[in-house]
């Protein structure tokens, strides 16, 4: 019987221990997933931050591009008509009237082309917002700079003229990516013809920049040492939960693809 | 061995004491409440222990009174608890409440008064074991984070879990033990008794503990 009540005895503090390591472990698991949590919680934390920061850049990059851009245009622009000019008139012998009148007037027509010049100018200045009237226009007017230098044809396709309202800091983004993308083109690929097409869907934007230039090897590109890389660019298209693809080679151009989720104004 | 007697008296002596001294202020909110309930608790050990080791009569009817105070106590707490969790904690707390009442009600009136409701208990067990991994099942699928070693609802939790847990598989076991001389065995279950009354009030006052910190850092 003593036997039999031992057996009892430790089946009693068998059972017991069995079910408290239970009960414990029950409560180590509530640990750790909370402890989870915990880490997700905080990554969510410094992705949204790394966005605000990227958001940051990608406006600062935006408004030094187009100071850039200004400030190229005066210089090789606006500073050669005034140059000109003060050439022209600084030539003028008042003692040939017929051909003063004719240097006067080729002077009096290059300060006009200024003046619209210096027009076009202080409306990119005005308000300092590049994106004020929207992807599209913005993207218009910027291929519109690039084409003055005469290097480039641009050919723009876009699906649509009124694009729906989507939220500004994910028009800055793929503004940004667009204009890196042109500046690097310029940069590096020697080409003269770039067609740079948007198609808009309800959910993406499918971008499309290709151009006629010397290509790359993209496996073994180093990340861009000026301006924004493709690591960054791919970064920053991640971050908006796209895609980039790029396809060139040796002497056969360079295509590059974004296709980015839409977030709608609001939304 | 005195000393392995009283116990579980010293322990639930401690916890009240501590809980005098984390949760006297107004701003413990509710958990004040834990004052008297461990109070009463205290009494009803110490009673218990007199009872049966100094004047060697049954204690069950001491526990047996205490039942009902210690189940809506227990349910009460709980439905302070749900509270950040669930939107109608008062019926939830009603519809528990009122059927261990009944219950225990049914059971006193047809045994004897010197008998213990084990039913009552294995119900009053069952329902808290029952709420518990509801509590945790919500609190895991929050989206928001909470440091658990600061968390006082938690701990408290935490405590009625492990002590019901162990406590019903250890009853129902002894239970049924037929055949046997159970009273050879009470020392081994008195064992167990200890050790999971040092958990559910060890728990309990580091929940006081967190209580306490919580309403300084809050009065700052």
């Amino acid at each position: 019987m003593p036997e039999k009540e031992n057996n009892i005895g430790l089946l009693l503090i068998a059972i017991s221990g069995v079910f408290l390591v239970a009960g414990i472990f029950m409560f180590l698991y509530i640990m750790l997933v909370n402890e989870r949590k915990k880490r997700f919680l905080q990554e969510k934390d410094n992705m949204k931050a790394e966005f605000e920061n990227e958001l940051v850049k990608a406006s600062f990059e935006v408004q030094e591009q187009t100071r850039k851009n200004i400030a190229s245009d005066l210089h090789d622009n606006i500073g050669q008509l005034m140059s000109l000019t003060s050439v022209i008139l600084g030539s003028v012998n008042l003692a040939d009237p017929d051909k003063s009148a004719t240097k006067i007037f080729d002077a009096r027509q290059l300060v006009v082309r200024s003046i619209q010049e210096l027009r076009s100018l202080s409306k990119v200045l005005y308000g300092d917002n590049i994106l004020q009237n929207g992807l599209v226009a913005s993207l218009k007017q910027e291929i519109a700079w690039f084409e003055k230098a005469g290097r480039f044809s641009i050919d723009f396709i876009s699906n649509t003229d009124e694009p729906p309202a989507a939220e500004r800091e994910w028009e800055l983004f793929v503004f940004r990516l667009l204009q890196e993308s042109l500046n690097n083109i310029i940069k590096h690929s020697q080409a003269n013809r770039v067609v740079i097409s948007l198609e808009y869907t309800m959910e993406r934007l499918v971008v499309l920049i290709s151009d006629n230039g010397i290509g790359f090897d993209v496996a073994a590109r180093a990340p861009g040492s000026a301006g924004l890389g493709l690591l960054n660019m791919r970064r920053r298209v991640m971050l908006l939960n796209g895609t980039m693809d790029i396809t060139s080679a040796n002497q056969r151009g360079t295509e590059m693809r974004f296709s980015i989720p839409y977030k709608k104004h609001g939304g | 061995m005195l000393w392995f007697y009283t116990s579980i008296v010293d322990i639930v002596f401690v916890c009240f004491v501590c809980s005098v001294f984390f949760l006297k202020q107004k701003n413990a909110g509710w958990y004040r409440h834990f004052i008297w309930f461990l109070g009463l608790s205290f009494l009803v050990e110490l009673a218990g222990y007199l009872c049966f080791f100094i004047y060697h009569t049954k204690n069950h009817f001491i526990f047996k009174f205490f039942m009902p105070v210690e189940a809506i106590f227990s349910f009460w707490a709980m439905a302070h608890i749900f509270k950040n969790l669930i939107r109608n904690t008062a019926l939830l707390f009603w519809v528990v409440t009122g059927s261990f009442i009944a219950c225990y009600t049914i059971e006193v009136l047809s045994i004897q008064f010197t008998e213990y409701s084990s039913i009552s208990s294995d119900v009053l067990s069952f329902a808290v074991i029952i709420l518990c991994l509801l509590y945790y099942y919500l609190f895991l699928k929050q989206e928001t984070y909470t440091n658990l070693w600061q968390h006082a609802d938690f701990w408290v939790l935490t405590g009625f879990f492990l002590f019901y847990f162990v406590i019903t598989a250890s009853n129902y076991f002894f239970k049924h033990v037929s055949g046997i001389n159970q009273k050879s065995i009470i020392p081994l279950r008195f064992s167990i008794l200890i050790v999971i009354n040092l958990i559910l009030y060890g728990c309990w006052t580091y929940a006081f503990l967190c209580r306490k910190r919580k309403t300084i850092s809050a009065s700052y």
